[in-house]
């Protein structure tokens, strides 16, 4: 146990040779290497809280869209329920004035139809009473009825004699049954008498005119034969034959 | 094999513990050397092994020295891997430990002892750095210088003498004991190894920090 001194230079010289080479082929590259990890590892945190910061930035972002879009929504909802109602509520009006318009209609077409049903009703009773009277009268038709229709007729003429009756030629005079000399005198007299000079009359038998006669005198004819008379009655449906 | 046991280079006598030495630095750059070659950012268990060694180290460095565990990692690392391997290198049937050599191992403390200086006057400058032998008084000036010497010889002399009993102790119960007698004093030999390995280390440190710290404090005051 005693000291050496070239043990101890030699020991010093190799232990600082051993430092370096330590220093230059441990510890440097392990130490780099660390840090380069570390490095590495502060870069991937860096990133890691940046994508973080992105994905925080952008989840706000979509929450802000969403409320956004959650606002639009709902204003869009509230404004498609006053849309709605109004709809509903024009339908509405349209609809009860529409039913308003068809039920004045259909009152317009009832009343139509009742009026037409009524007048055709009115229309088969007149046709009816026609058809009656025409075949009521067709069998009561007979000289004396037709004396009767001759003296309605002399009557008539008789009110009627203040008449300004300006024709000429021929007296033309028909009847249903063959008129009696006696009336056929005196209506050529009544005749004459009206219109203040003397005429020349014809007389022949018309059995169409069922009972009475038909005096024509140029452009003027006056009836008072049944056929006529009912033509009259039945004036509404005038083109209508009596049967 | 007999630790005292020398040749000569010329007129330089080579101990057996300078040769112990040479093998243990050769190994040591031969390991260092391999296993970072391929240093990557996904490390393999070598690789694993090597960076929680060396973050240990400079954590242990970091608690006593905070920020400068770079600047005292080469020296303090040093002396607690070459001390540790050398101790273990006893285990080794045939081979006494470079450490259990007083030539040696004055040497280590020697440059402890060195380096306490150059630090202190790298950290402040050699005027305030000698000012605080004198501090907080001239008349410490005495106990400061006699406080460095003792406690580099105690250095010394601590992992000498740890080691060479050891070695003694081992070789003791050997003759007396038997050939497998000494096992259970071999795993002590390796627990003294590591503790004693720390103990030089972390004195070394706490050495440095001291020229160093006690510079900072002044310089704080």
């Amino acid at each position: 146990m005693e000291l050496d001194w070239s043990t101890f230079l030699l020991e010093i010289v190799n232990f600082l040779i051993l430092v370096w080479i330590l220093k230059r082929f441990l510890y440097l590259p392990i130490v780099n290497a660390i840090a380069a990890r570390k490095k590495a590892i502060e870069a991937s945190l860096s990133e890691a809280r940046r994508t973080r910061e992105e994905a925080e930035r952008l989840k706000e972002r979509n929450e802000r869209k969403f409320e956004e879009w959650e606002t639009h929504r709902q204003s869009l909802e509230s404004q498609l329920s006053a849309d709605i109602e109004a709809e509903r509520e024009r339908l509405l009006v349209q609809l009860d004035s529409d039913l308003s318009k068809e039920k004045a209609r259909r009152i317009a077409i009832a009343a139509r139809d009742a009026d037409e049903l009524k007048r055709a009703t009115e229309k088969k009773a007149l046709l009816l009473g026609a058809a009656f009277s025409s075949k009521l009268l067709a069998r009561l038709a007979s000289p004396q009825l037709e004396s009767l229709l001759f003296d309605v007729f002399m009557e008539d003429l008789g009110r009627a004699s203040n008449l300004q009756i300006d024709a000429k030629g021929t007296l033309d005079v028909s009847s249903a049954f063959p008129l009696p000399e006696e009336k056929r005198t005196l209506l050529k007299g009544k005749m004459e008498a009206l219109l203040g000079h003397p005429l020349s009359a014809t007389y022949r038998e018309n059995p169409e005119l069922v009972c009475g006669l038909k005096v024509s005198l140029g452009p003027w004819v006056l009836d008072a034969n049944l056929k006529e008379e009912l033509a009259h009655f039945g004036e509404i449906f005038r083109n209508e034959p009596l049967s | 094999m007999n630790p005292e046991l020398s040749f000569h280079i010329g007129p330089i006598s080579i101990a057996m513990s300078i040769v112990l030495t040479w093998g243990i630095m050769s190994l040591l750059f031969l390991f260092s050397w391999l296993s970072t070659r391929h240093l990557s950012e996904e490390p393999g268990p070598t690789q694993t092994i090597l960076e929680g060694a060396v973050t240990v180290m400079m954590d242990a460095i970091e608690e006593v020295l905070p920020g400068k565990s770079e600047m005292l990692l080469p020296f303090i690392g040093t002396l607690w891997i070459f001390i540790l391997v050398a101790n273990l290198s006893g285990i080794i049937p045939g081979i006494s430990a470079p450490t259990g050599n007083l030539s040696v191992t004055a040497a280590l403390a020697f440059l402890v002892f060195l380096s306490v200086h150059w630090y202190g006057i790298k950290s402040e400058g050699v005027k305030r750095y000698l000012l605080h032998y004198m501090s907080p008084s001239p008349i410490l000036l005495p106990f400061h210088l006699i406080s460095e010497i003792s406690r580099t010889v105690a250095l010394a002399v601590r992992l000498f003498g740890n080691i060479m009993s050891l070695e003694m102790a081992a070789l003791l119960v050997l003759l007396v004991g038997g050939l497998f007698v000494p096992i259970p004093l071999l795993m002590l030999h390796i627990v003294e190894a590591v503790v004693q390995a720390y103990i030089f280390g972390m004195l070394a440190l706490i050495y440095v920090s001291g020229a160093i710290a006690s510079q900072q404090r002044k310089k704080n005051e």
